[in-house]
């Protein structure tokens, strides 16, 4: 065998970086990183360039997904062109329209309502997530200390009676919360961490439609984990970077308190989880 | 249906990512994920339900941009670009020492098929395999694809001023 440092060429290095190598693989190239200068070098220029890279794809991450891309999405064929609708429709709709409309009302509705709590619950809240949660300055407007007012507050701008749940069963403490807009509406939104300063929202906003009430539902954006649900007509979305069942733990907390102040007959499918991959 | 509905939703970033790397137009982009997506919908039989949806998709647009010259760009991405419009670049990553702007003006010039696999791989985290499967070319092609358009980079970036890195005692 030749010596270590020999055998490691770039394509091993940058392997490494991609996270391809096998174990064996793997000690050897670290090994070369520690103890030649021309191998860590490449190392950090490779891994410059990984996160430049992954820097620029990510910088039009932000702000909403055009509707067009939802609707594609969803399964919804784009728009053919007006004229051609329109003269379908006349020749069809007289007769066939009456009785399918009939079936795919409820359908339709159903995708409305999912791509509504899309738009106004959950993009915004995951968005009011990745901009206050690393803030380190003002993450919140009003803190703990002031409990009873920021909850008192809240609820009189939101005209709902709100409450912040306590998921110190899960090793999140409350740290306070904020005021904010929502597309069409203010929503509150309550932010906890644990003690390894790992922050976690919980976004509340008013006038959401969901015929599936109560019903968990996953998703993500980027390394942000998402659990969300509809009760009555609120709406509720839990984010942070943290694994699914931990999430799923802290939302059945939330759940189960916020249950306590609502109708307790308003509680169909609690277990049920649309777990999405 | 809802439950795919949701999966699909949450892969439209990654997949208007990939489709920027492919058409570097955002225009064209939306395009091609608008197209990916409903061809996704159409051929949804063929997904096996629980296997990776992201790759799936990945492998519809990337046939989708090959064999269509519609997406090639209209409103290209050429402005530099601007350290001023994106002052949260400056401020969240002070370790990154290269100029993103060198990498985006580096990164425009090399031959779309290593674009293809460093998006795939340093962006999306793919492997090296599932790439292969991608775009249909063998885990070594993908391996050479990578390590060119890297080393280009590389050489971009790196080549002049290598002596503050350079501390031998």
């Amino acid at each position: 065998m030749t010596k270590d440092t020999q055998i490691i060429s770039d394509e091993d290095i940058q392997a490494y970086i991609d996270n391809q190598l096998d174990g064996t693989r793997v000690s050897e190239v670290e090994k070369a990183i520690s103890n030649d200068e021309t191998v860590l070098q490449r190392y950090h220029q490779y891994l410059k360039i990984n996160e430049g890279l992954f820097e620029l794809a990510h910088q039009d991450d932000k702000g909403n997904l055009p509707e067009n891309l939802l609707r594609a999405a969803m399964g919804y064929r784009r728009r053919k062109n007006h004229y051609g609708r329109v003269a379908s429709l006349l020749l069809l709709g007289g007769i066939v329209g009456f009785i399918s409309g009939i079936f795919t009302h409820s359908t339709q509705l159903q995708q409305q309502q999912l791509a509504d709590v899309y738009t106004h619950l959950v993009q915004p809240a995951s968005f009011a997530h990745t901009v206050f949660a690393p803030e380190v300055k003002h993450p919140v407007e009003v803190s703990v200390e002031q409990e009873a007012h920021l909850v008192a507050w809240l609820s009189k701008r939101l005209k709902s009676d709100l409450k912040a749940p306590h998921l110190g069963a899960a090793g999140y403490a409350l740290i306070g919360g904020r005021l904010l807009p929502s597309t069409n509406r203010m929503a509150a939104q309550f932010m906890y961490e644990n003690k390894h300063n790992n922050r976690i929202t919980l976004y509340i906003r008013g006038g959401i439609e969901d015929n599936q009430q109560s019903a968990f539902k996953y998703s993500t954006s980027g390394a942000l984990q998402i659990l969300y649900w509809v009760d009555g007509s609120k709406g509720y979305v839990l984010s942070g970077e943290l694994d699914k069942s931990t999430l799923l733990q802290l939302g059945e907390l939330v759940y189960q308190q916020l249950e306590n102040t609502t109708a307790a007959k308003n509680i169909p499918g609690n277990s049920k989880v649309i777990n999405q991959l | 249906m809802e439950h795919i509905q949701h999966q699909m939703i949450s892969e439209i970033p990654a997949l208007r990512r990939y489709a920027r790397a492919l058409t570097r137009d955002i225009d064209a982009a939306d395009d091609l994920v608008q197209d990916c997506l409903e061809r996704a919908w159409k051929r949804q039989g063929l997904w096996a339900s629980g296997s990776n949806l992201r790759a799936w998709l990945f492998t519809i647009m990337h046939n989708l941009y090959i064999n269509g010259v519609r997406y090639r760009a209209r409103r290209p991405i050429t402005e530099p670009y601007n350290i001023e419009d994106h002052p949260d670049g400056l401020n969240h990553t002070p370790d990154i020492d290269i100029q993103l702007a060198e990498l985006e003006n580096a990164l425009q010039h090399l031959p779309i098929e290593q674009r293809e696999v460093l998006a795939l791989v340093a962006v999306e985290g793919q492997s090296y395999k599932q790439v292969s499967k991608i775009i249909d070319v063998p885990v070594g092609t993908v391996m050479s694809r990578l390590h060119r358009g890297r080393e280009e980079l590389r050489k971009q970036l790196f080549s002049e001023p290598p002596v503050k890195l350079r501390r031998i005692k």
